[in-house]
This record gives C-alpha cells, sequence and structure tokens, in this order.
C-alpha cells in the first residue's frame, strides 16, 4: 500500500461516469476506484466477523478515504473515517500450546496414522492415510511448530521407524510432487480427457477439490509448472497440448483453461436471473404450489415485488446488505458457484440470514421475515457439508434438481399459454428448450460454460431471462 | 416472420436449432443451380472418370460440399451458419442449411454437423484447409464437443486430416485452377468464377466485412451505432452493459426493426448458399472443360 510520504493524492469523480469517484496521485494518473463509504464499511465489518483476511485493494480503499483530510493514503485514519472501526487481529503464534507434553502429540499421530497403516503403506500396500489436512482441523495442530520449530516434519523424525521413514512426504501432498516422479504424457492425457468432458483443468480449480485425484492432478500441475518455470495455467496448457502438437498448432487455449472473474461473475448474474425468472414466470402460470408449500410463502408475496436494486436491501446492525431477490418480505439467496461451498462461504450466509439474530429490517422499513430461502445451482457435492448446518440456521435450502424440475414445468407451461412472449422479447427466444439446457450447463458443468467461448452465451440468456422477467412484471401490472 | 425463416427444428443432446432444405434447382439465380443440377451426373460418369483418374481417386461415392459463416475471424468467433450439400455419385442434391438461430443453438448445431458429416466420404471445401475446417474444428472442441475429434487410440484428429487426401480444396487444386485460368480466372474466386464461366454478377449482396454486425443486430435485435447516429460495423460484442471493455465508450445502442434484421440475415444465408452452389459449379466446370495433366 503506498503511503503518504510518496507523494499526495486527490480524489475526482470520473470524467465518464460522474457518479464514480476516482483517486488521482500527483501525477494526475489514475490509481484507484473509490465506492461509497458505507458499502466500504459493510463489506470491512463482514470480513471482520466471519475471520476473512482484508485484501489489498479494500485496505486501500479504507486508506483512500483519508485523503480529504490529510491528501495521504492512510488506513488507520480511514478506519476512524469509517466510524471508529477496530484494526484487524494479527494472528500470533499461540503459546499456550507450549506446554502439551510430547507423548499427547504422539499419541495423537499414532490415532491419525496408525503405525501398521503406515507400515503397509511405505512397503507398497493399498492402504489409505489421512492427508495432513486431518492434522490441521486437530487441535494441537500448532503445538508441532512450537514443539520442535520445524513443524511435523521435524516431529516424525524424532518418533523414529516407521514414522521417520518418508511419512511426512506421503500425507503433505503440497510437496510431495517432484517433477522427475511425473510422467508428463499419462498426466497431459488425463488432463486432455477432462478438458474434453469439459471438466476443471486449472490447478486453482483442482487444488481446492473434495477428490483426492483431482488434487493429486493439482499437486502435479504445480511440480511441472516449478519445473519449467511458468505459471499453473501456462503448465497446462502445455501439457493438454502434450504430443498433440500438429492439431494445435497456432491456437491459443489459455483463456479455455483458465477462469476468467468476469465470466464467474456472468456465470453468477446467470444463475440469479434464472431464479427470478423462475419465481416470476411460476406465479404467472401457477405452477409454484410445491415451492410455496415448501418455503412457507403465500400467493400476496409475489404479486410484483420480486425486484432487485432498493427494494432488497436490507439493514442489520447499522450495516447493509443486500439479498439477491425479495418476495414479500422474505429474502432470496442464489448460490451459483463451480467449487467448494466451506465453512467460510456458509458462516457469510448465515451471518446475513440466521434466524436466531435479531430480525433485520428493509431498506423500506418493513421487517424481513424468516426462513429465508437459499438456492444453490450446482451439484450436491459441493455443498453437502454445509447443507445441514444451514438448514439447523432455519435456511430453506431449495437444490439443483427441485428448481430444474420447476424450470421445465414453467418452461412447458409458457409454451402452451404465454407462447407470444418469447417472441415479443428482446432479443427473441427462439427456442425455450435451450434455456432449460443452458441452466442445467450452468449448474452441472460450470467450468464449460465458464470458458471464454460461451460469453456470447451467456450475455445472450442474461439478456433473454431480464427480457422475460420485465414482460412477467408487465403482465402482472395488467 | 416464422414463415420467411422457415425450417426444420432438429433436437440433439445439447439443444434445438434451424435446418433449412432446399433442392439446388430451387436456389434461384442465373442458370447455375440449373446447370449443376443437369450436370451431377458427371461425378459418376465413366467417361469423366477415365479423363480424371487421379481426381476420382480421391473422390469417393458420397461426396459433401462445405461452406461456413462466422462472426469473425478469429477461433474464437461463434460459427452460425452451415451450408452443406451432399450427394452420392449422380442423385440430384439439395442445401442443408444449420442454422443457429442465437448462440445457445451453435453448440446443438455444431454437434449434428460432426455426426452429419461422418456419413460423406469426400469434403469439397473453397479454401476450406485453411478456414472452415479450422474453426469447426476449435469451437467444436471449445464447445466441449471434443469427443467428436478423437481417433480410437484417443488422439485429436482435425476435420482436414480426418478426410486426409479425400478433402478437396479448390482453391489449392493446380488442375482446377488451371482450368479456371485458361478462361481467363485469374484470381480463381468463386465470384470471379460466376461472373466469367455463367455472366451472373451478383447484385445487393452483403459484403463479407458486414456479415458478423448483421448476425448480432439479428441475435440482439439492435444496432450498434456512433453518437451521430452512424452504424458501426466493428466491434462484436453487442451486449453493453455486462460485456467486457463497452463501458465509456463513444457509441450507443438503437433498436433496429425486425424485418430489416431478418431480410438481413436471410440475405447472408443466400449468400452461403450461393457460394456453395458455386463450389459444386466450379467443381463440374471442371469435369466439363478441364483436364488433369499427366505427372
Amino acid at each position: 500500500m503506498r503511503c503518504g510520504s510518496f507523494g499526495r493524492y486527490n480524489i475526482k469523480t470520473s470524467d465518464k461516469d460522474r457518479s464514480r469517484r476516482v483517486v488521482h496521485n500527483q501525477s494526475g494518473h489514475r490509481i484507484s476506484r473509490l465506492r461509497a463509504p458505507l458499502k466500504i464499511r459493510a463489506d470491512y465489518l463482514e470480513r471482520l466477523e466471519v475471520g476473512d483476511p482484508i485484501p489489498r485493494v479494500l485496505r486501500k480503499e479504507i486508506g483512500c478515504l483519508a485523503i480529504p483530510l490529510t491528501s495521504c493514503i492512510d488506513f488507520k485514519l480511514g478506519l476512524e473515517i469509517l466510524g471508529d472501526l477496530d484494526a484487524p487481529k494479527r494472528r500470533g503464534r499461540d503459546y499456550s500450546q507450549q506446554c502439551i507434553p510430547a507423548h499427547i502429540l504422539t499419541d495423537e499421530i499414532r490415532r491419525l496414522w496408525p503405525e501398521e497403516h503406515v507400515r503397509g503403506f511405505l512397503a507398497g500396500r493399498s492402504v489409505s492415510l489421512p492427508s495432513i489436512g486431518a492434522l490441521r482441523r486437530s487441535k494441537f495442530y500448532q503445538a508441532f511448530f512450537n514443539k520442535t520449530r520445524g513443524g511435523l516434519k521435524q516431529f516424525l523424525q524424532g518418533m523414529g521407524e516407521p514414522y521417520s521413514d518418508g511419512l511426512y512426504f506421503a500425507v503433505h501432498r503440497g510437496g510431495t510432487y517432484f517433477y522427475e516422479d511425473i510422467d508428463e504424457d499419462e498426466l497431459g492425457r488425463s488432463l486432455f480427457s477432462r478438458f474434453l468432458e469439459g471438466k476443471c483443468v486449472s490447478w486453482g480449480a483442482l487444488s481446492c477439490s473434495t477428490f483426492d485425484e483431482e488434487r493429486d492432478l493439482a499437486g502435479q500441475i504445480a511440480a511441472v509448472a516449478r519445473h519449467y518455470r511458468v505459471s499453473d495455467v501456462s503448465a497446462a496448457c502445455l501439457l493438454i497440448r502434450k504430443n498433440q502438437d500438429r492439431f494445435w498448432k497456432g491456437k491459443d487455449i489459455r483463456k479455455e483453461v483458465e477462469i476468467s472473474r468476469t465470466a464467474s461473475k456472468q456465470n453468477s448474474i446467470l444463475g440469479e436471473r434464472f431464479v427470478e425468472f423462475l419465481l416470476s414466470w411460476g406465479y404467472l402460470t401457477g405452477t409454484l404450489s410445491k415451492f410455496m408449500e415448501r418455503t412457507g410463502l403465500c400467493e400476496e408475496d409475489f404479486v410484483f415485488n420480486t425486484s432487485r436494486g432498493g427494494s432488497a436491501r436490507f439493514r442489520y446492525n447499522g450495516d447493509q446488505y443486500e439479498a439477491d431477490l425479495r418476495i414479500g418480505n422474505r429474502a432470496i439467496e442464489v448460490k451459483t458457484f463451480h467449487r467448494i461451498f466451506g465453512s467460510r462461504d456458509t458462516k457469510r450466509l448465515l451471518l446475513r440470514y440466521d434466524q436466531r439474530r435479531n430480525a433485520p429490517k428493509w431498506e423500506d422499513g418493513e421487517q424481513l421475515e424468516f426462513p429465508s430461502v437459499v438456492f444453490f445451482n450446482s451439484v450436491s457435492d459441493c455443498y453437502s457439508k454445509s447443507r445441514r448446518e444451514i438448514e439447523d440456521h432455519g435456511l430453506v435450502v431449495i437444490t439443483f434438481e427441485e428448481t430444474q424440475e420447476l424450470l421445465k414445468k414453467v418452461l412447458t407451461t409458457m409454451q402452451k399459454d404465454f407462447s407470444d412472449s418469447f417472441y415479443q422479447t428482446c432479443p427473441r427466444v427462439y427456442t425455450p428448450d435451450n434455456l432449460a439446457t443452458t441452466f442445467e450447463e450452468v449448474s452441472t458443468h460450470p467450468y464449460l460454460i465458464l470458458r471464454s467461448c460461451y460469453e456470447n452465451q451467456r450475455l445472450l440468456v442474461i439478456s433473454q431471462l431480464e427480457s422475460l422477467i420485465k414482460q412477467a412484471h408487465a403482465i402482472q401490472n395488467g | 416472420m416464422d414463415d420467411e425463416l422457415s425450417g426444420e427444428e432438429i433436437r440433439s443432446t445439447k439443444g434445438k436449432f434451424l435446418v433449412i432444405r432446399e433442392p439446388i434447382i430451387n436456389i434461384d439465380y442465373g442458370c447455375i443451380g440449373q446447370h449443376c443440377d443437369t450436370n451431377i451426373g458427371l461425378l459418376s460418369s465413366q467417361g469423366t472418370r477415365a479423363r480424371f483418374p487421379r481426381l476420382f481417386d480421391r473422390l469417393g461415392e458420397r461426396l459433401a460440399f462445405l461452406d461456413i459463416e462466422s462472426c469473425g475471424f478469429s477461433y474464437n468467433d461463434p460459427i452460425f451458419l452451415i451450408t452443406l450439400f451432399q450427394t452420392r455419385g449422380g442423385e440430384p442434391i439439395s442445401r442443408c442449411s444449420l442454422l443457429a438461430r442465437d448462440f445457445t443453438e451453435e453448440s446443438p448445431m455444431l454437434e449434428y454437423f460432426l455426426s452429419e458429416v461422418r456419413s460423406s466420404d469426400t469434403l469439397v471445401t473453397y479454401c476450406g484447409k485453411s478456414f472452415d475446417c479450422g474453426r469447426i474444428d476449435r469451437r467444436a472442441l471449445d464447445l466441449g464437443l471434443g469427443r467428436f475429434l478423437v481417433d480410437e487410440n484417443f488422439r485429436l484428429v482435425s476435420l482436414d486430416s480426418r478426410f486426409g487426401s479425400r478433402h478437396v480444396d479448390l482453391k489449392f487444386e493446380k488442375d482446377v485452377q488451371r482450368t479456371l485460368r485458361n478462361v481467363g480466372i485469374v484470381d480463381g474466386g468463386l465470384q470471379s468464377f460466376e461472373k466469367i464461366a455463367f455472366g451472373y454478377i451478383r447484385e445487393g449482396e452483403i459484403s463479407h466485412e458486414r456479415v458478423p454486425t448483421t448476425y448480432f443486430e439479428f441475435v440482439t435485435r439492435r444496432k450498434k451505432v456512433d453518437l451521430d447516429g452512424h452504424r458501426l460495423t466493428r466491434g462484436k460484442s453487442c451486449f453493453g452493459e455486462y460485456a467486457r471493455g463497452n463501458r465509456g465508450k463513444d457509441f450507443r445502442f438503437e433498436p433496429i426493426d425486425e424485418k430489416i434484421a431478418l431480410k438481413n440475415l436471410l440475405k447472408v444465408i443466400r449468400h452461403n448458399a450461393f457460394d456453395t452452389q458455386a463450389l459444386i459449379a466450379m467443381l463440374l466446370y471442371h469435369l466439363e472443360n478441364g483436364k488433369e495433366n499427366s505427372l
């Protein structure tokens, strides 16, 4: 982050978009864009509560708030301006773990990796050992570092056979991949077949997978990337093109391998529009009875207040949040994602919609009613661990299968009773069935639809759905 | 509107798209359609076989004449129209235009094409080696249709390599080009061929540069204009709000009349059909008037 001593800054409104504020440096170059202070505050507080690290961009934004006072970027002053907020706590070493006796740690290791299992594994038998992640979840994880200053590796060395004979490298998957041990041809073949099937092939996506094989692939890609001193995306491209250079001559597949932020954003917008379309047209076609039963919504709730923007904002403890949709006084959250819905994501979701907390209020003063509804537009493997926790906190979870069934029903009824609406939209919908296919691809093959070649399709379907939603509102208003 | 863009809707695993079928004789321009229909028998005549032994070694029983239209020259640009004339021996042939009416139909269209073209044993194109086949391969692979491009050893085989020597690219066929040069067609282009060999000049056609814009206008029902209201043909994305890099540029979008958009698209479809028909006519012209040089 730049400090005041590097120069003086000023804040101007953007030349092209008057509603935006931008920060200029001494030479007049634009260095940052500024959001509204309330948005920055809400973002910061949410991260503090969930325990997420504060990214550099957000730190800079907060620091920029001090420019009108001091002409410098100052993070601490920015926090004061935002309302005397606490600075993020630094994570230090937990010295209380220093006094844990070594025999407790040894027992913990023997429990996780029993001796006979380790002997079998090292002898080459097919024994599955838990990864180092299992130890990370243990309450003694910090103690290994405090005990030896070298972490688990040093500790295992001190335990003697069989633990000192390479157990560390067997369980520490991140560091156990060496280029010399990798068969590039085979790795290339498996990545190539995944690419053909539309599965993820980038290190980023593979490394956070729940499947061991996929994490293995990620480790191998990282090792190849280290060997050739290239990025992981370049390494994946290199491996996919392996031995097939004649076909790939002059063609760059980088854009299809790496997942761009724009694509992810468009994908989530697509998921939201699908749900909005479903609810607005589902009400008109009378196909929502099952959904209403499940969520406890009544027909009056659906009367044209399914809208985005101002009305979907709500306040809670002085901070402003925005739901994806609002039906009556209930909040609807749509989650379209292509990775595991982890504990932090769950925390963030519950922070907003937990039934046990004090009921927040919508921007227009109405009380936010519970339970809120969450649409998970993804295969159940991705959120199976979080689902129970979310449901326990009183949220209603609608799975992809339920949404897909409902969508097909709505489209079929629309083709019978409201067939004109598909022709009156701009852009026109020629094949309503293709909408259902696109939704299925968004939810089940996200890595395919996130490719850059699908950009036009993503944008088109968003425009089509928005147009159909407008029509539904117009019909409701008579 | 539906009457004008009439065709058969075909469903594949990836969705639906439109197929427009028409006998070659109905493709109404000059006498070229008529000429092709009359002379198609040359492809199976014994006399022609004797005159062109080397060419007929490469021409199989089932021929596919192919031309595509895409939204630009980049490998990433969508393909929206594939015109295919398939013939078996000397049978009368008909046009089969596969049209993606919007971007969601591209994937099913390519899937259908790739399964359909397998039934042909010879591919005839004009510049297909350098343009059409490469684009089809790349789009199919990116859209998740790679299974059509791999062989039994799980290696990628491009459309061009699949047909191998049975892919006849008329642009690079020396004998064909020599025949054309003999009658004064120096550049060997399809439109010059029509003009000199048949005395036909295409009129009211949409130029190649305007094809992508025409398609985008048809799909999005809006046109891109500059601040003075002049139509812009550059720049592919017409979605404004969500598209990358569109913010703050000196252009805006205006709604376009549906009928005009359709009329322009029909011109593009026609243009593509003419091109493919000219391709057949060029091959037949060579068989009629040309000769095969001895090695």
